[in-house]
């Protein structure tokens, strides 16, 4: 890349951003810490710089593909909506998944992924006259080893870019992910198995093994990792009965009210408090 | 294994669809202006959805080349469903699926901001930012907003203590409410935004009427307020005219659609008129379809002239004779009851008075039934008092289920001009209700009350009302002002119930409540100490110099202490005061900002919203949700959630002690924000995939009904007054127009209502016919039954009736892998709460940094691909 390119795409993507943010903070009233806003402009520049050789080439982004006239194993009809992030023309066309997780967490996890894309890939091939010679997943996340390069990098662009590009190869976002047409059928089957438990309205929150189960690529469990984050938390019998057989700080705050422990969250508190 | 289909008759056939004549013709009609009266059921849905399908099949019309636009947004997802399923048939036989995401279907209104931002318009494809769009709460609350009204107030020159007032007289309603005055400069905006007035012009044609001028200059400042922000900022009216005119600077807009179809014709406006019209200039297949007799709304713009004088208007401005073909096959009605909605109709002299060839309606329209069944299906009840009628009614619905003729209670539909009356629910709705209701049988009718007058709207806002002080509010005011202050008492006392019936949620209250009066008064601590020190708010904020004296402040909490000390805060402060003299930087925190940061509370209004439905009282209604599929009142809990949020949304979320000073957050919660909802009515939830739920009986506005049909319809009050709303006046002075005559346009409206209520039945179609001291119906009406077009009811044999099966809804939905099947992966009861009932979450930190980061190498890949192509384009 050239530095007249390097210059003009990071301009690009600054001011992207910074639109992007504001309207995302109007349209949601929510907002991101500046520790996170960096940790989120961090992940595209990582991107630019690592994935260049694949996002120079992207010739459809957001590709919505629809799977009309399926049925469920109890004789539902539905349509199936996928959305793919890029495909990109790099020696064959190939489909790309974009996940702002860590490398780790995909990895765990990779039969869901792999389930998700070989339904993607079914579809386009159905649609397009056209093959498809790989599908995979991004991990956007900026991975701990080099965390400190992408930093340095961002407080000065130009002092510190070569450090920056030589720690870009001790990493790799890219996992690829083996799609199965010969589990199509059953991929569908499942899918279809969800849907009539949506029409049927079964609604049963994940049982208390599962919020204790730890989660992939992390060292906590669902119950800290997903519920905690969710407002419906506190109506929840599974969740209630998670704290009640916990200990420590949780369970004491929790019990009182059913309250659990408050997020220290002074960035987001500074962030959100209206200037004159 | 691909096979072609060498014809639509045979995708007809495998449908199980045989059209008629002219049915066929319209689909297959692709050549130019195309000019469909469609008269009740005849199939136009069908008609729309086989021609799309044969433009993409078989004339190899691509998806994005078509413009499909609809009334409502529910109707548009049913065309959609209907279409990926006729093409998910066509596939299954072809093996090759089409993608529609790229078509447009949906309302003018949603497809006006999908243009705005649709690159093919843009000169040099660059993307347009679209403008931020007021729904109608929104609108209300812009206007309404106290800064704001005054300006209006101001621009409009009249004297400021009886400007409410001489803007209702002029409105032809009396009174001071604000909410009516703003209610109606509100509809008065609207017009002028879709009629594409001209300021300067109106003006001047304004003279002499005072009030007119000075609504125009309201207008004016009005416009001038929403484009004050950065970012331009539009409402549904002026969104319209925003399309129009981003795509008038492109020169070949009117060849991007090789088909523009638009639905509904009867009720679009004269924007969405011009707006349609240069989107077919290219290509001029321009589509048509509607009712005139169904024109409804008037009131909201509508002008039906676009419809009935389409055909002259292509030959004025696409230079073509539009092909006309009628679809006038009813399939739905019984013959009497097609027979009696045609005698209804022409009860009315739709001719010009002096042009008597030329006709204000589609005049050579000839409806005829494909069911010819000879058996009376038409009924009025005995003439006599409301009481007696509303009896006879109840007890003929009472026979109708015992029967079985009629499986399910919610096939058999009242209707109503309009459920309320001023704010209360009309006596005739309420007299059939109870009629109902006293022989066992329930009634749904979401718009017959208010929202806010819901158990679990009062209880949750009760419980909120016990944390955030509800307003005193002096009872000598009148009207709207009175009731809101009535239903304010009334949330004081049930607060204090439910309290008293859960200690653990009255002493969770008093925690909150004890929380808002430490960070006060540690505002007030750090306040002295800013005095003392003759500083002022707006001096700038130096830790080195001011830090020290306001930690030091007498009895000021650990927890504002902390905030003052703590690391983070410190370094962005020092940041910002590094930066000061970057012209483009955040410029430094000023002292007024540190104490109100030192005195924030951590949690929201949002937060306290879901803890509180962590208490029994609200567990029990997720758990009838989740364990027994009970779904009203999660449904409206949702809804509070949805318009907490809202009120969020509008401000900084955080709370701080500043917030409560002067009763500020009293003010615009509860006496601004509440009280809008309040004053406005806004209606019961109603899901829109289940309009109405089994074992009720529907109580609907003839409105409402619009677009759907019922073996039984029983027409609740056939009496409505003419009268020509001022606006109307307004507009034939500003325009010039030469529309339907002032006199008889109100007398045409009624006549276009009931005829759409009369045209919802299938089997059977009962009308109460008032006949007592101070009740009748209109005289139409009268005239048919002393002319004995209707049989009596109470003679009618309910064993004579056809048996109505319940029909299943045909379309199929669609989900998403991520959004649906992963979501419900993760657990089933937070789908349940955000993706089936559409809760609003606290916050959407975790969310919102993954789209922000999607969106940012979204829009990069954008640029690159665009650059790749301008480079291409100049080699």
């Amino acid at each position: 890349m050239s530095a007249a390119r390097k210059i003009e795409l990071e301009d690009f993507i600054q001011e992207c951003f910074s639109e992007n943010y504001s309207s995302m903070v109007h349209e949601t009233g929510q907002s991101l810490s500046l520790k996170q806003q960096e940790a989120a402009i961090q992940q595209v520049l990582y991107y630019l710089y690592r994935m260049w050789d694949i996002a120079e080439k992207v010739t459809e982004t957001e590709v919505k593909l629809v799977l009309p006239g399926q049925k469920t194993r109890k004789n539902r009809k539905y349509n199936l909506l996928g959305v793919v992030d890029l495909v990109s023309d790099t020696s064959g066309t190939k489909m790309y998944d974009l996940k702002t997780l860590e490398k780790d967490v995909i990895l765990e996890d990779k039969d869901k992924f792999k389930k998700q894309l070989s339904i993607y890939s079914h579809i386009w091939k159905g649609i397009r006259d056209q093959g498809l010679d790989g599908t995979a997943i991004i991990a956007t996340s900026v991975p701990s080893e080099i965390k400190v390069a992408v930093k340095e990098f961002l407080d000065d662009p130009d002092g510190k870019f070569k450090e920056f590009s030589d720690s870009l190869k001790k990493v790799n976002p890219v996992i690829s992910v083996d799609v199965s047409e010969s589990q199509i059928n059953n991929f569908l089957e499942e899918f279809g198995d969800t849907i009539d438990k949506i029409e049927e309205r079964v609604f049963t929150p994940a049982s208390l093994d599962e919020l204790r189960a730890r989660q992939p690529g992390k060292n906590r469990d669902f119950g800290s990792l997903v519920c905690r984050k969710c407002d419906a938390r506190y109506s929840c019998d599974s969740y209630r009965e998670y704290v009640a057989s916990s200990r420590g700080k949780v369970r004491a705050l929790f019990s009182q009210y059913w309250d659990d422990e408050e997020e220290t969250a002074e960035n987001w508190i500074i962030d959100n408090i209206y200037e004159d | 294994m691909t096979k072609s289909i060498d014809s639509i008759s045979k995708l007809w056939e495998s449908a199980g669809f045989s059209p008629n004549k002219n049915q066929e013709e319209a689909i297959l009609y692709t050549n130019g202006p195309l000019f469909l009266p469609a008269g009740p059921g005849s199939g136009k849905t069908r008609v729309l959805l086989w021609r799309v399908v044969n433009l993409i099949t078989f004339h190899n019309v691509k998806p994005s080349e078509i413009f499909l636009s609809t009334f409502t947004e529910k109707a548009a997802a049913q065309l959609k469903d209907g279409l990926e399923s006729y093409l998910g048939m066509i596939s299954s036989e072809e093996g090759k699926i089409i993608d529609l995401s790229e078509m447009y279907i949906g309302t003018v209104h949603s497809l006006c901001q999908r243009l705005l931002t649709d690159r093919r318009f843009a000169v040099g494809r660059k993307r347009n930012k679209p403008p931020i769009l007021l729904d109608e709460l929104d609108q209300y609350m812009f206007v309404t907003k106290r800064s704001n009204w005054d300006e209006f107030v101001l621009a409009s020159g009249l004297p400021k203590e009886s400007f409410n007032e001489l803007i209702n007289e002029y409105f032809g309603e009396s009174g001071k409410s604000r909410h009516s005055a703003a209610s109606n400069l509100i509809s008065a905006f609207n017009r002028l935004s879709e009629e594409l007035v001209i300021l300067e012009d109106a003006l001047s044609k304004s003279e002499g009427d005072e009030i007119l001028s000075s609504i125009l200059k309201a207008y004016q400042k009005y416009r001038e307020l929403l484009n004050y922000s950065e970012r331009k900022v539009v409402d549904f009216a002026l969104i319209q005219s925003e399309a129009l005119s981003f795509i008038n600077m492109n020169p070949k807009a009117g060849d991007v659609f090789k088909h523009v179809i638009i639905d509904e014709y009867q009720d679009t406006n004269y924007v969405q008129e011009r707006l349609v019209f240069k989107l077919s200039e290219g290509s001029k297949n321009l589509c048509v379809v509607g009712d005139d007799d169904q024109a409804l709304y008037r009131f909201r713009g509508a002008t039906v002239e676009n419809f009935v004088e389409f055909p002259e208007r292509c030959q004025r401005d696409l230079k073509v004779e539009a092909k006309k073909i009628p679809l006038d096959i009813n399939y739905r009605s019984r013959q009497h009851i097609v027979q009696f909605c045609k005698e209804f109709i022409n009860k009315v002299d739709w001719s010009h008075q002096d042009e008597p060839a030329k006709h204000y309606r589609v005049h050579d329209k000839v409806i005829t039934p494909n069911r010819t069944e000879v058996l009376d299906s038409v009924f009025a009840t005995r003439a006599t008092n409301p009481d007696d009628v509303a009896d006879e009614i109840a007890e003929h619905v009472v026979n109708l289920l015992a029967s079985k003729k009629v499986e399910n209670p919610n096939q058999i539909a009242f209707l109503f001009p309009s459920l309320q009356y001023r704010g209360e629910m009309n006596t005739q709705v309420e007299r059939m209700k109870n009629a109902l209701e006293s022989r066992g049988l329930s009634v749904y009718a979401p718009r017959a009350g208010k929202f806010l007058e819901t158990d679990e709207a009062i209880d949750m806002l009760a419980v909120l009302g016990q944390v955030f002080d509800l307003p005193v509010i002096e009872n000598e005011l009148g009207g709207t002002f009175r009731s809101f202050a009535r239903w304010v008492d009334y949330l004081r006392q049930r607060g204090a119930t439910l309290l008293s019936e859960d200690k653990k949620l009255r002493s969770y209250i008093e925690m909150r409540k004890s929380e808002i009066s430490h960070v006060i008064a540690d505002y007030n601590r750090l306040k002295k100490t800013v005095e003392e020190n003759e500083w002022k708010n707006e001096d700038i904020y130096s830790p080195s110099k001011m830090e020290q004296a306001l930690i030091e402040t007498e009895g000021l909490s650990k927890k504002s202490i902390s905030t003052l000390k703590n690391k983070l805060f410190k370094n962005t402060i020092e940041y910002r005061l590094r930066r000061r003299n970057n012209k483009d930087a955040k410029p430094p925190f000023q002292l007024s900002y540190i104490l109100r940061a030192a005195t924030s509370l951590d949690w929201t209004l949002m937060d306290i919203y879901w803890q509180v439905c962590g208490f029994k009282h609200f567990k029990k209604m997720f758990d009838l949700a989740e364990k027994n599929g009970i779904e009203k009142p999660i449904c409206n809990l949702s809804m509070i959630s949805n318009y907490l949020d809202r009120f969020s949304e509008s401000r900084p979320s955080i709370l701080t002690a500043d917030s409560f000073t002067g009763d500020r957050f009293t003010r615009a919660f509860w006496s601004s924000y509440i009280y809008a909802l309040f004053a406005r009515g806004e209606s019961e939830f109603e899901n829109p995939e289940v309009p109405f739920p089994k074992e009720c009986i529907p109580f609907l506005t003839i409105h409402q009904s619009k677009g759907l049909e019922f073996p039984v319809v029983v027409l609740g009050n056939p009496r409505k007054k003419a009268t020509t709303r001022k606006i109307e006046e307004v507009m034939t002075l500003l325009k010039e127009k030469e529309g339907e005559p002032l006199d008889l346009a109100p007398l045409f409206d009624i006549m276009r209502l009931y005829y759409v209520a009369l045209s919802r039945a299938k089997n059977e179609l009962i009308i109460a016919n008032f006949r007592s001291r101070g009740n009748y119906i209109n005289d139409e009406f009268k005239d048919l039954i002393a002319e004995n077009k209707c049989a009596p009811l109470h003679s009618h044999l309910v064993s004579e009736m056809p048996h109505s099966e319940v029909e299943e809804a045909t379309f199929t939905k669609t989900y998403s892998y991520t959004a649906d099947y992963l979501f419900y992966d993760l657990c089933p009861r937070q789908y349940m709460m955000f993706r089936a009932y559409e809760f609003s979450p606290s916050r959407t930190q975790s969310m919102f940094f993954g789209n922000l980061v999607h969106q940012t190498i979204e829009d990069l890949h954008n640029y690159l691909i665009a650059k790749r192509e301008d480079d291409e384009e100049a080699a």
